[in-house]
């Protein structure tokens, strides 16, 4: 049984042997998959620290149906993101996104240019979630880059040639979008 | 075009690289850690519930039988207890011959403690003390309350005391008295005193004259 920090919590030490999950193992494979899931949608390292929390406790709720299970993966991804989405809806995003912008902008550009970049950065984010929800939600997934089609199609309930054609409608709205928007300006 | 293609994947790389905060692994194991003591000090209740609730009239059958065996406990120990005890009162009561004078209304009561030691509904020992006679003599003066002994008699030296106090003059009494002693002492010791003075003077007063008649009888 592998462990994490001297921490080992072996699901079966309650349970019957069939549904012996060890969860060390799982939150050593998937936190950091899961955190960018979440963070993805929060755009807070705090509040995806909190739905990768709370992703696990639900995979200690069901484990006597862990077994049934045939993509841990893309079950965990799965429930990250539904986390993520309703947490979303409970807080207020526009202030993450600032905050989320205003570090982006720190990290690639001299602190001079970091404000308009900060402001920039925001435009993008304000128009990424006046996307569809659909294709906001595939343009998300594929931000990750460690999801293949096939996962995300399999997260978002979709086929992998609906996935492909939402992506691809999701870039070339955003892209127009900001166009738009840098001609305004 | 560009700008804006820029600006998109440097949104979207922004969120690819987001790294996950220190401990995070650990705090959400310890987190699981603690929902799962949490989770086994309540399972098992919850489980309980979930199974009476499943199949109540045979936990009631069953609580009633665990029940039953738990009042059994005690009546069965308290047998074993007097069982042992009521052969040997038999044992030393046999050779005795039976009592001519007492009745059977009597004999039936003094039997009927005996029936009552039996009974397993009577476990306080307070109880016994109408089944043996010599059993309720020893709990009464158990239970008797503490009285002060009895003084101890006099020795002869204090009966004398006694007896020379109540029987005596006043004046063999007031013998007693340390004042009257030392005014007869003082008495004594100036009797001792004036009876020695005078004999040292005529001692004297002889010697003297013999000495006398000495110078006169020499030329």
């Amino acid at each position: 049984m592998a462990s994490v920090g001297g921490y080992s919590l072996a699901l079966a030490s309650m349970e019957s042997a069939r549904s012996e999950v060890d969860l060390a193992a799982l939150v050593e494979t998937y936190s950091s998959l899961l955190f960018r899931v979440a963070h993805s949608v929060l755009r807070s390292r705090t509040e995806a620290e909190d739905v990768v929390q709370d992703a696990f406790v639900r995979v200690l709720e069901h484990r006597r149906s862990l077994s049934e299970v045939r993509d841990m993966r893309v079950w965990l991804v799965r429930i990250a993101w539904n986390l993520a989405l309703d947490r979303r809806r409970r807080i207020r995003p526009e202030q993450l996104d600032e905050v989320f912008a205003e570090t982006l902008a720190a990290n690639t550009v001299p602190a001079d240019k970091a404000l308009d970049e900060a402001q920039h950065i925001g435009h993008v984010l304000r128009e990424m979630e006046r996307l569809p929800k659909g294709e906001r939600y595939v343009l998300l997934l594929s931000a990750i880059e460690e999801l293949e089609t096939v996962e995300m199609a399999a997260v978002l309930g979709r086929s992998e040639s609906a996935v492909r054609a939402l992506l691809f409608r999701a870039r070339t709205r955003l892209r127009e979008r900001l166009e738009k928007g840098e001609i305004r300006r | 075009m560009k700008d804006s293609d820029q600006a998109m994947e440097k949104v979207l790389a922004g969120l690819r690289d987001a790294k996950a905060p220190m401990g995070m692994e650990r705090r959400i194991l310890e987190g699981l850690q603690s929902r799962t003591a949490a989770g086994v000090r309540q399972g098992w209740l919850t489980r309980l519930a979930s199974r009476i609730a499943v199949r109540p009239i045979a936990y009631a059958a069953l609580l009633a039988g665990g029940m039953a065996i738990i009042l059994a406990i005690p009546a069965a120990i308290q047998l074993l207890q007097h069982a042992p005890v009521q052969s040997a009162q038999e044992t030393r009561s046999a050779p005795l011959p039976p009592v001519p004078s007492m009745t059977a209304a009597e004999s039936v009561e003094f039997q009927r403690p005996a029936i009552v030691t039996r009974s397993p509904r009577r476990p306080k020992p307070r109880k016994l003390e109408a089944a043996d006679p010599e059993e309720a003599l020893a709990m009464r003066e158990m239970n008797a309350p503490s009285r002060p002994a009895p003084p101890l008699p006099l020795t002869e030296q204090e009966k004398a005391l006694v007896r020379f106090v109540r029987t005596r003059t006043p004046e063999e009494l007031a013998a007693i008295d340390p004042a009257k002693w030392a005014a007869q002492d003082e008495q004594q010791r100036a009797e001792f005193d004036r009876f020695f003075r005078r004999f040292t003077k005529e001692q004297a007063d002889k010697k003297k004259l013999a000495q006398e008649a000495m110078n006169k009888s020499w030329p």
